[in-house]
């Protein structure tokens, strides 16, 4: 019998793994792992692993980072725009895209073996195409309350936005560097935090922010190592 | 023997003095051309910052024994005539290869193309190998080594194919005139949207561009990371055709109604 896999956390190795979007087996085999993975959208992955001790599979939701194009850039689209007031603040709530990280863990260490996406693959070009960026993109309702997410496809993400200037700014989207995401999860909710700064209609600087309430939670494994003498911030230049 | 007769214990010391200055001379040297060959590491290949350390290297040997053989009191006007008249020939017969050089440098200062990138400079298409200091090595899309002079390539329009983050596709597919052009807008726009890598931002077009002999010709522009550029465009018409047909829109052949008059009308 598979495990069924219906949370994000740590799961006793076992041969497969299987959930509604998504399965997994993991066979050791000849002092190795011979691994295949299938998604809802036939996007199957299979290699063979060498061998390490190991009694644990970690699921977990991690950076949105798409193996196939590695940006981590990330372009927010609000479903309707957000009006700011001069010198205003608003925070609400959005849903935010995860991809699934599949680790081995022995007592020390955990692998990586696996990364994929349920949620919806877009991409968009934030400026022109001489110097702009390419980002990942997700369209997304903002919400004043929290509300449920879905499990394996998204995260909460609690934003705080602020408008610093003497003039009303309509906020169309906004531009993350998920690089530096600080990514909670508890059985089958992720959630992060992220801050807008807007000084105008041409600058903004945007964050990820560690969250306030992490009873419960686990901070993710990251993926992408933390550069501690750069900058977290992504300024926006080529408008809101 | 003359030539040792002025030498006393003094001179001996200053020449001393003069190869310690040498050799702390080639130290900095080779720290400051270490740092330039770090700085240079990914723009230039490493066969081109063996040359450029030894041009570096002997121009300042030579230069420092010229400067102290005079400080000696050395007669270099011979030497100095018998140069002039040398570098004269040398200048005329390496005219192209000095702007090849001087090319060269301005390649590497203004960067136009990096190695890596896809080029088209001068009809000559392909993957930028190497910058050296004469030419610039291209290989062609069909394997091909090209060799282009330096100062060709940097007086030629050059088209970077792979600077800029994303590129258009642009693709027309013929309708026929029974067909409803607002269906096939839609179903295009619709397969368009769950491609990852046809951009959200800019929003795919879909426009009628001619109302031709056979068909409604419709234009399709949208834009895709550059990455990604030439794996989209080869793939996606041909699923484009395919998604039309399956809605039923077809792709019509060309047609010419011909009327064939009773000849005894005229």
């Amino acid at each position: 019998m598979p495990t069924n896999v219906s949370r994000y956390g740590s799961f006793p190795l076992d041969d497969s793994f299987v959930c509604e979007n998504f399965k997994f087996s993991l066979i050791n085999k000849a002092n190795s792992y011979l691994y295949r993975r299938e998604t809802i959208d036939n996007n199957i992955k299979s290699s063979t692993l060498s061998y390490v001790e190991c009694d644990e599979i970690i699921i977990q939701p991690s950076e949105p980072l798409v193996e196939d194009l590695p940006k981590t850039l990330i372009m927010l689209e609000f479903e309707e725009p957000l009006v700011l007031l001069p010198e205003s603040k608003l925070n609400g709530f959005t849903t935010f895209p995860i991809s699934i990280a599949i680790f081995l863990k022995d007592k020390r260490k955990h692998y990586l073996i696996d990364l994929f996406n349920i949620s919806r693959l877009k991409f968009a070009l934030y400026g022109n195409p001489h110097n702009g960026s390419v980002c990942r993109y997700w369209k997304t309702n903002f919400l004043l309350e929290p509300f449920e997410t879905t499990i394996f496809e998204t995260a909460l993400l609690e934003l705080e936005l602020e408008n610093t200037s003497s003039s009303t700014i309509k906020l169309t989207k906004l531009i993350l560097d998920f690089a530096y995401i600080r990514l909670y999860y508890k059985e089958r909710q992720a959630k992060t935090k992220a801050r807008a700064k807007i000084q105008s209609e041409l600058y903004c600087e945007t964050e990820f922010l560690d969250t306030n309430e992490k009873e419960g939670f686990i901070q993710t494994i990251d993926l992408i190592p933390t550069k501690l003498l750069s900058s977290s911030k992504f300024i926006m230049t080529n408008g809101l | 023997m003359k030539f040792f007769e002025g030498i006393t214990a003094g001179k001996i010391i200053e020449i001393l003095l003069l190869l310690l200055l040498f050799l702390i001379l080639i130290v900095i040297i080779r720290l400051l051309v270490n740092r330039l060959k770090f700085v240079l590491r990914e723009k230039v290949s490493q066969q081109t910052l063996a040359i450029l350390n030894r041009f570096i290297l002997w121009t300042f040997i030579f230069l420092y024994v010229i400067i102290v053989l005079t400080y000696l009191g050395v007669n270099l006007t011979g030497l100095l005539a018998v140069g002039g008249f040398a570098s004269i020939i040398i200048g005329f017969a390496t005219q192209k290869v000095v702007g090849n050089f001087i090319a060269g440098l301005f390649l590497i200062i203004e960067r136009p193309i990096k190695l890596g990138q896809s080029v088209r400079v001068d009809n000559v298409s392909g993957i930028v190998e190497e910058i050296r200091f004469l030419a610039t090595i291209i290989r062609s899309f069909e394997g091909e080594f090209i060799r282009i002079p330096n100062e060709q390539v940097f007086t030629s329009v050059i088209i970077n194919l792979t600077e800029n983050v994303a590129r258009r596709v642009d693709f027309v597919v013929g309708i026929r005139y029974a067909d409803d052009f607002d269906k096939a807008q839609k179903v295009i726009l619709n397969f368009l949207d769950i491609q990852p890598f046809v951009l959200a931002v800019p929003q795919p077009e879909v426009f009628v561009e001619q109302l031709a002999s056979s068909s409604v010709n419709v234009h399709m522009r949208f834009w895709c990371p550059t990455e990604k550029w030439y794996a989209t465009k080869n793939n996606l018409l041909i699923q484009i055709k395919n998604e039309l047909e399956k809605n039923g829109i077809q792709i019509p052949f060309p047609q010419m109604e011909v009327k064939i008059h009773n000849l005894k009308e005229f």
